[in-house]
């Protein structure tokens, strides 16, 4: 479960985030509380990531905003991370996770009702909370099962991205000896 | 035999490539088989099959395995093995004084079935696996420069992965790529040979093998 004073910091950053539409913050907030969540291994604070990171991308659209739905979406969603900042700060935090989970079926509704992609808001969110986590240690496996994203989408991702630059260890001759070795 | 242990992230690279066809060849053109644990069997093959966007690859290579050029190893010692791989690596380090979990059970299971099949190489794309094994004080090093210096080592657990993983041999998808084009593989492209294996290694690096720029500079000094 995750630490409770880090996951109502995190909460908090949420509801303030999204109430004055900054989109910085919450973005920020993707990258830390996706960084918090590996630290302490909390799927918990998995799910503060993924909203960060997918309510910023909702305020970034305007067509969203000047939607039907948007009006009860917002409300709906403040009162959600509202109600589960309250729990958490109560010490019951497996209540507000589970509103956080809530929050997450909220939002992929939204993005399957009205997004242009076929990949949803929140899969892209949690492959950016999964990468954070991939840059802050984890292995590939263990970034894909704490953010639930796709092993393969998120390899994809990272090597599209200069990661990969730290993390030489052996020259390539070296390794391809070994190679011509076991291949002979 | 060479036994090599595949882990799904080389499996993926080599699939999402179109080089998997690298495989069928070494098995045919080399003494080397190829090992692949229960869990990577799940991760590339099971649950896949189960999601549209991703059916086609595990159908592609759920196909590599029944055509038998990737043979599943099971044993009663694996289960055991694979957690005193993970109780070590993910207690090695510790930030604010708590273990950082670095590795997925699936990666783990990997270096057990190593051990167990005595495997002679594991290819694996992905890089903690990688960096644990060969060279974990830069693994250290990164991650001080993420975590600020509130990084502590757990000198204990760490020898204990090292005496577990002792002699592990890892290679890449990039270097099951250049190891079968050393044998020919790209003379289908009749001409085109250096540039098909250049561009294969390109692919293999947008596809998530972890790889530098330099060593994709050194690479172009090879020619097939």
């Amino acid at each position: 479960m995750a630490q409770e004073p880090v996951f109502s910091k995190r909460l908090s950053e949420l509801l303030q985030g999204f109430n004055k539409r900054d989109l910085v913050a919450l973005k920020q907030l993707g990258g830390d509380a996706a960084e918090d969540a590996f630290a302490s291994d909390a799927p918990c604070l998995v799910e503060v990531s993924i909203a960060a990171y997918s309510l910023a991308k909702f305020l970034e659209k305007p067509y969203i905003l000047a939607s039907a739905e948007w009006k009860d979406f917002e409300q709906t969603a403040s009162e959600i991370v509202s109600a589960a900042l309250k729990d958490a700060q109560a010490g019951k935090a497996g209540e507000a996770c589970r509103r956080m989970h809530s929050l997450i079926q909220e939002i992929e509704a939204l993005s399957k009702r009205l997004g242009r992609f076929t990949t949803g808001v929140v899969d892209k969110a949690r492959i950016k909370a999964a990468t954070q986590i991939y840059a802050h240690g984890a292995s590939l496996g263990k970034a894909a099962e704490l953010t639930g994203a796709s092993k393969q989408e998120l390899s994809h991702y990272i090597g599209v991205t200069r990661l990969s630059e730290k993390y030489q260890t052996f020259g390539v001759q070296k390794r391809l000896s070994v190679a011509r070795e076991i291949f002979k | 035999m060479n036994g090599v242990v595949c882990d799904s992230s080389a499996l993926i690279s080599l699939s999402d490539t179109c080089n998997i066809e690298c495989l069928y060849f070494l098995q045919h053109n080399s003494s080397a088989s190829f090992l692949i644990p229960p869990s990577v069997h799940r991760e590339i093959i099971t649950a896949p099959l189960h999601i549209p966007r991703f059916e086609f690859s595990a159908v592609r290579l759920k196909k590599v395995l029944d055509d038998g050029v990737f043979t599943e190893v099971t044993s009663p010692q694996i289960e055991q093995k694979t957690r005193e791989i993970m109780d070590a690596a993910n207690n090695c380090i510790q930030v604010d004084g708590k273990s950082l979990s670095l590795l997925h059970d699936g990666e783990a299971q990997c270096l057990a079935v190593y051990e167990v099949a005595g495997a002679s190489a594991l290819a694996i794309d992905e890089k903690t696996t990688r960096l644990l094994i060969e060279d974990p004080r830069k693994l250290l090093q990164t991650l001080k420069e993420e975590y600020a210096g509130k990084l502590v080592v757990n000198e204990p657990a760490l020898q204990r992965f090292f005496d577990k993983t002792k002699g592990i041999r890892i290679i890449r998808s990039a270097e099951i790529v250049a190891a079968a084009a050393e044998k020919g593989f790209f003379k289908q492209y009749r001409g085109l040979e250096n540039q098909a294996f250049h561009a294969a290694l390109q692919a293999l690096r947008r596809a998530g093998c972890s790889m530098t720029e330099n060593e994709l500079k050194e690479y172009a000094q090879f020619k097939v």
